[in-house]
Parts: structure tokens; sequence; C-alpha cells
């Protein structure tokens, strides 16, 4: 069976992730919003990030940004 | 089998056996290794990943293998959880363009399943006609087969599912909703994977290039009605439509049989009424039937008249449990279906081929 790779952080790692990313101390200050809602990411309601047009989003725990983040992994076959 | 067992154990010793075991069952080994890096969690944190992960794989990759067996030609793709390592850079993080989800400390594994189940479904399942139905319509089905899944693999995720997913997606969405609600009727007479998920698998394989795809998105809500309407048919109701025949899916159902008719083996009348659906241009035929011992040879021997007869193979048969009405209540029965396909497939491969349709 071919397998799909799916990557993932644990909640251990998060934050050495983010500092390895430089974006840790953004994230923690409020500076980083939802790719889909807009509302601020923190710690806690960070769900997923994925590259887009050079940049870093990020997804946060919202039922309908989440719904939004599916389409978007279908539409761009990510 | 157990002379088999018997002759392992005799060459290979227990081991050799339980090796046996996991070779055979790669997807249940792994659920079991979950439990024991579940028990370990505790005291190492390496155990505490293992287990998230294989939970995970375990599962997800254990339903793809049943609905392999489900549906033909859907090609069963695994999970493979790979955690972040601790090097991971910006450089390798935009070199590799993927996505990275967040799993939470396993106290949330139930939160982590339903996740990863929903990232994988909206990758994997359906791929190929993912592309040309609607938004709604993608995200009901990846709903109701994220359902499915954890009904049979994980029950305790349920909830989970039901008020963090389902709940605030069908209320915000009364399509996604409506839709939900009629895969359930289909489902309760056991035709969700064999005929409508099998019908858009065909339908994936079967356009390519610029489509139309208006035509299809309105073409998947008609087959829902019609799958819809068939799950609300009383026993033995002659008054219901039993052909779909749109430009893209070309199907029919075949009711067999009459014990009467089983009893004098008469084949002829239904390899006329096929032969008369295949000059409309259908092109699937699903045979269905009760699967107790003289129907379902009956059913066969309709399948093998066919291939001799008429340009057709018998492409697939699974034997499953529907619930149909009598007499206006869900009755269980045990039933057989057989996938009978034309052998000269219509594919639209270009605009030339698009065009037609809309004439």
């Amino acid at each position: 069976m071919d397998k799909k790779e799916i990557k993932a952080v644990h909640d251990d790692d998060l934050e050495t992730l983010l500092s390895n990313l430089n974006i840790l101390n953004d994230v923690k200050s409020g500076k980083k919003k939802c790719r889909f809602c807009g509302c601020v990411i923190d710690l806690d309601n960070l769900e997923a990030i994925f590259p887009d047009s050079g940049d870093i989003k990020f997804v946060c725990s919202n039922p309908e940004c989440l719904k939004q983040f599916y389409l978007f992994l279908e539409k761009e076959n990510v | 089998m157990e002379t088999v067992i018997r002759y392992v154990l005799a060459i290979f010793g227990s081991s050799g056996f339980i090796l046996l075991i996991i070779f055979l069952n790669p997807q249940k080994a792994e659920i079991w290794a979950s439990i024991f890096w579940k028990l370990l969690r505790t005291f190492f944190k390496k155990a505490e990943k293992k287990y998230i992960q294989h939970d995970i794989q375990g599962r997800i990759n254990d339903y793809n293998r049943i609905l392999g067996k489900e549906v033909k030609n859907y090609e069963p793709t695994g999970i493979k959880i790979s955690w972040i390592e601790e090097s991971e850079r910006q450089t390798s993080f935009f070199k590799d363009n993927a996505i990275i989800i967040r799993l939470r400390k396993s106290e949330n594994q139930n939160r982590n399943f339903v996740f990863a189940s929903l990232t994988f479904i909206s990758q994997v399942v359906l791929k190929k006609a993912k592309r040309y139905i609607s938004p709604s319509q993608k995200e009901s089905i990846d709903l109701y087969v994220a359902k499915k899944l954890f009904a049979k693999e994980k029950p305790e995720v349920i909830d989970q599912f039901v008020n963090d997913f389902l709940i605030p997606k069908t209320e915000n969405n009364k399509k996604v909703s409506e839709y939900f609600d009629k895969y359930s009727l289909i489902d309760k007479v056991g035709l969700f994977w064999p005929v409508f998920i099998q019908e858009l698998i065909f339908l994936g394989n079967k356009v390519f290039g610029k489509r139309r795809e208006d035509i299809i998105v309105t073409e998947v809500n008609g087959l829902v009605e019609f799958l819809k309407t068939y799950s609300e048919r009383e026993l033995g109701d002659q008054k219901n439509k039993l052909t779909f025949n749109g430009r893209y899916c070309r199907f029919g159902i075949m009711i067999v049989a009459k014990s009467s008719k089983v009893r004098t083996g008469d084949l002829k009348p239904y390899l006329k009424y096929m032969l008369k659906l295949l000059n409309v241009g259908i092109e699937n035929i699903y045979i269905i039937g009760s699967s107790q011992q003289n129907n379902e040879a009956f059913m066969r021997n309709i399948c093998l008249a066919a291939e001799a007869e008429l340009n057709v193979q018998c492409f697939y048969e699974k034997e499953y449990s529907a619930h149909i009405m009598i007499q206006g209540k869900r009755t269980k029965c045990d039933n057989l279906l057989i996938i009978v396909r034309r052998k000269d497939l219509q594919y639209h491969y270009d605009s030339e081929d698009q065009a037609k349709l809309s004439k």
C-alpha cells in the first residue's frame, strides 16, 4: 500500500520548531494570524502550519478554519 | 487453517507464528504496538510519540484495507506520520513544501485522531473525482467517510468528532447537512460504498483534460437524489426508476429475483432487460439480490450468460447487509451485488469530447 506522509509536531516540540523557523517570538507576542479567519494565533490554538507564497501560514483550531484548510489542501494538492 | 497453524508452529515455533500473524496483519500489529507504547508512555518520552503515531497509522491503515475490499478500483493509500526533526529549519520547511500538523499530548489522543484522520481523508479519499465536484459535495463526503472510519476504528472519538466538527460544519452549511443526511439513507441500504462511491471512482477515472465542472456537480446531485429515492423504496415497489442515465454516470440497478423466476431458472428476461439498458447507453449494471444460496447462484448464472451473449464483463461482486423498507419498517437482509460493466466504455479525454456533452 502506498503511503501519504503527513508531517506532525508534538506539543513538546512545538516551541523548538517555531524557534527554528524564527517565528516563536512573533507567535508569543500575538503577531501571527490565522490564514483563514485572521484571528491571533497563540501556542494554544495553533493547529497547523504550512508554506504559502514564500511565507509561513498558520491555521487556528476553529472548525470553520479547519474546513477551509482541508479544502485548501485538496485544491493545492499538497 | 488449523493444519497450517500446526505446521507453522512445528517448523518455526511460537515466535515464528507471531511473526506470521504480524506479516499477514501489519495494520493490526501496528494497533497492538500502539497499546504497548501506551503502557510505556509515562516512563519514556519516546513512547508517548510512538503511541500517538502508531495509534493513528494503525487504525487509518486498517480502515483503508477494508475500503480496498468495499470498492473496486479504490487505490488504498495509507498514512505515515513523520515527526518533525528538531533540526527542521526554514530552508528545509520551504524546500519540502509540506504542511505540519500539530498533535497534542496523548491525553488528547481522541482529538489527535480526529484531526489527523480528517487531514488524511481530505487529501486521499476520491482524489480524482474531487477535482470536479462542488466544495459542499467534497466536504460532506469527507465528513461521512470520517464518521464511518471513527465508528469502525475508534467509536470513543465520535463525540469529539460530532461536537468539534460535525455540528459546527452542518449548522453553518445547509447543503453539507442535507448531503450528509442523504448519504446516511443510502448507506442504510448498503449502497454508499458499492454504488455511490464506486460511481464517483468511475467518474474520476473517465474524465480528463478540460471538463465541465458545472455538469458534473449537477450530475452528482442527481446521483445522490437517485440513490436516496432508491433507499426509501418499499420492497417490491415497481414505481421507482432504476436507471440513472447521466452524461458521465450511466448505470442501472437490476433487482434479482422473484422466487418464482429463480425456480424456473429462466435467464432470458434478465438478459433482455440488460440488453435494453446497454442499448440506451448504460455502462454499469448493478445486479442486486438476496444472497441466499439459490438466488446467489441464479445471479451468477445471469452474469455468466451476459458475458457470453452481451458486450459486458463481470467486474466485481460483494456481499453486504442492507436495511430495506418492508411495510414501512427497515428490515435487515443479506444481499449480493454484482457489477457488470460494458466493455466499450466512453471516456472524455479532451474538449471535443466535452463539447459533445453540451449538445
